[in-house]
């Protein structure tokens, strides 16, 4: 049966095309309420959801849930390069996204592509969403891009520190605020610094941060545990970019 | 068929090869000259000792379990598998059964009390049992090694062909496991933790273990962002293990290799340090298993057929 998710222009495929410079395979998962495309490596995982509603018979929407792995290959580069144009990628033209058993397809008026998964219905990496910790806003996430670059050094130390995040020392000069949470691990003094402070991958960071910052969100936030894992996470209307960072130990 | 069923029939099986061979090692003791034979049958009916154990302390037979062991440990002993025969001994104290505790102890201490001294190198098996103690002395020998360690510590200067064919005897005995050769290739050996009655004595340290993909598990562990450094996969590695055993492998491992990760009963061998399932909840896993298992944090990992590294974590792990 035939089932079509309906977005309006390509460029959740143009960030696909991002991802495959970072990861191989980029796996995908198809559920009734969103396409799911996802890279995962040891110490970074992302997550590009689209968030749609499939055009089927609802019964078959209701149980829709397939996986696809795509092996990072010239042919998967071949038909998606029409998207990895930015200026094609947000041109107002309609991508049907359409699922089938071991194939997804792609197609607007210009581009008909079909993306082949290399194994049947492969094992999808687990990505936990962070929903706690602490959690500061970016505003412009271009310039925290260019930021997290200029750093020197393999690894970042961020610290949350008196309403303010500072990145390997470098005061981050852009409007933040803390979201209230209800972990009283995180119920501390503005003067605990240490306890405050956590370590990722400059590499990573930079990745995300540019992953993140090829679309205009409505919000960007970046969240972490003290000394633990750090996530990016920025939503726009129907797509959102998550990336999660492993920790550096110290 | 159910399982139980399956089960009962599994054990009778056992319990017929067990006795089977014991009667052929039995029937080999007239041969003075070559105990080869003997102490084959011996490790075969100690190895399956050992399993028909560990299924009956499966069903809470603790008794008929610390029977089995001791007979292992028995067999193991007398062909020279002290480490194995040790851990049978071994695994009877930390069941407790008072009546095989005396048995138990007096079995450790006279596995102890060998010297490597006593060992008779001028035979063929006094040759094997020499590497055997070796290899559980100095984890993940090479041949180089081996044969550097056998003119050293027994002054015996054996050629590579000949320290690869005994090693291959052991791992045929399953008292050891190997990866690399053949044609001239090094052999890696490694003791053959897997299957010892237990590993208590063993973890932290770092072994090769053989298997096969059974599940997927890594849905059983809850994440813990505090303590995340490294994104992994998590497999129960095949039912021949028992207790079962679990394999962690990093991210870059499994998505490198889907299609061994997806290939039902793909044989796999894992280098890595045994740890306890608990342990991982450092790295940011939580186990929600129902049973704490033993596992391998693995940083490398073979095509158990071919023997080829399909990941190394020094090399091709990256970030």
């Amino acid at each position: 049966m035939d089932c079509i998710f309906k977005i309006p222009n390509g460029l959740p495929i143009y960030l696909v095309g991002k991802l495959v410079n970072d990861f191989d395979p980029i796996f995908c998962q198809v559920c009734k309420e969103s396409v799911r495309f996802l890279g995962a490596r040891d110490h970074l995982s992302v997550i590009l959801k689209i968030s749609a509603s499939p055009q089927c018979d609802p019964k078959y929407a209701s149980n829709l849930n397939i996986s696809y792995a795509f092996d990072n290959t010239n042919e998967l580069k071949t038909n998606i390069n029409w998207f990895r144009t930015k200026s094609n990628a947000r041109k107002n033209i309609m991508l049907k996204i359409s699922p089938h058993e071991d194939l997804l397809q792609l197609s607007n008026r210009n581009v008909k592509a079909e993306l082949r998964s290399f194994i049947k219905d492969p094992p999808i990496p687990i990505i936990p969403e962070m929903n706690e910790g602490i959690c500061v806003k970016i505003i412009d996430l271009k310039e925290m891009a260019n930021q997290v670059r200029s750093i020197k050094g393999e690894v970042v130390k961020l610290k949350y520190y008196k309403n303010k995040l500072e990145m390997n020392g470098v005061e981050y000069e852009l409007p933040i605020y803390k979201i209230p949470t209800q972990n009283p691990l995180f119920m501390m003094e503005d003067d605990d610094e240490e306890n405050k402070t956590t370590y990722c991958l400059k590499q990573m960071l930079l990745i995300s941060s540019q992953l993140a910052s090829e679309f205009e969100p409505n919000s960007a936030e970046l969240r972490f545990y003290p000394g633990g894992a750090l996530q990016l996470n920025s939503r726009g209307n129907y797509l959102s970019v998550l990336c999660l960072m492993t920790k550096v130990k110290i | 068929m159910n399982a139980m069923m399956l089960e009962n029939a599994q054990m009778k099986n056992l319990v017929k090869a067990i006795s089977s061979n014991l009667i052929r090692a039995q029937n080999e003791e007239r041969n003075e000259k070559d105990s080869s034979l003997r102490n084959s049958f011996l490790d075969m009916a100690g190895y399956d000792s050992v399993f028909l154990a560990k299924l009956l302390l499966e069903i809470n037979d603790s008794v008929e379990s610390s029977r089995y062991f001791l007979s292992a440990a028995f067999s193991y002993e007398k062909s020279g598998a002290l480490n194995q025969s040790l851990a049978c001994f071994n695994k009877i104290k930390e069941i407790g059964e008072e009546a095989f505790i005396t048995d138990a102890e007096e079995g450790i201490s006279r596995i102890n009390s060998i010297k490597k001294e006593q060992l008779d190198i001028t035979t063929r098996e006094g040759k094997l049992s020499a590497l055997d103690y070796l290899i559980w002395k100095h984890y993940g020998l090479t041949t180089t090694d081996a044969k550097s360690y056998m003119e050293k510590e027994f002054g015996q200067d054996l050629t590579n062909d000949s320290i690869r064919a005994h090693a291959k005897k052991l791992e045929e005995r399953k008292r050891v496991i190997i990866w690399g050769g053949p044609q001239g290739r090094e052999y890696h050996i490694y003791p053959n933790i897997a299957d010892l009655a237990t590993r208590s004595q063993h973890y932290g340290r770092t072994s090769l273990f053989a298997g096969s993909i059974q599940d997927r598990v890594t849905k059983e562990f809850r994440i813990r962002f505090e303590n995340l450094d490294y994104n992994k996969e998590i497999f129960i590695l095949n039912s021949s293990i028992k207790p079962k055993m679990i394999m962690a492998v990093d991210m870059n491992a499994f998505v490198k290799n889907l299609r061994v990760f997806t290939t039902p009963n793909f044989s796999l061998k894992a280098l890595g340090v045994l740890r306890k399932s608990r342990d991982l909840e450092n790295n940011g896993y939580k186990p929600m298993l129902s049973d704490e298992l033993d596992l391998v944090d693995s940083d490398t990992l073979f095509n158990g057929l071919t023997d080829e590294t399909i990941y190394n974590r020094a090399t091709c792990g990256g970030t």
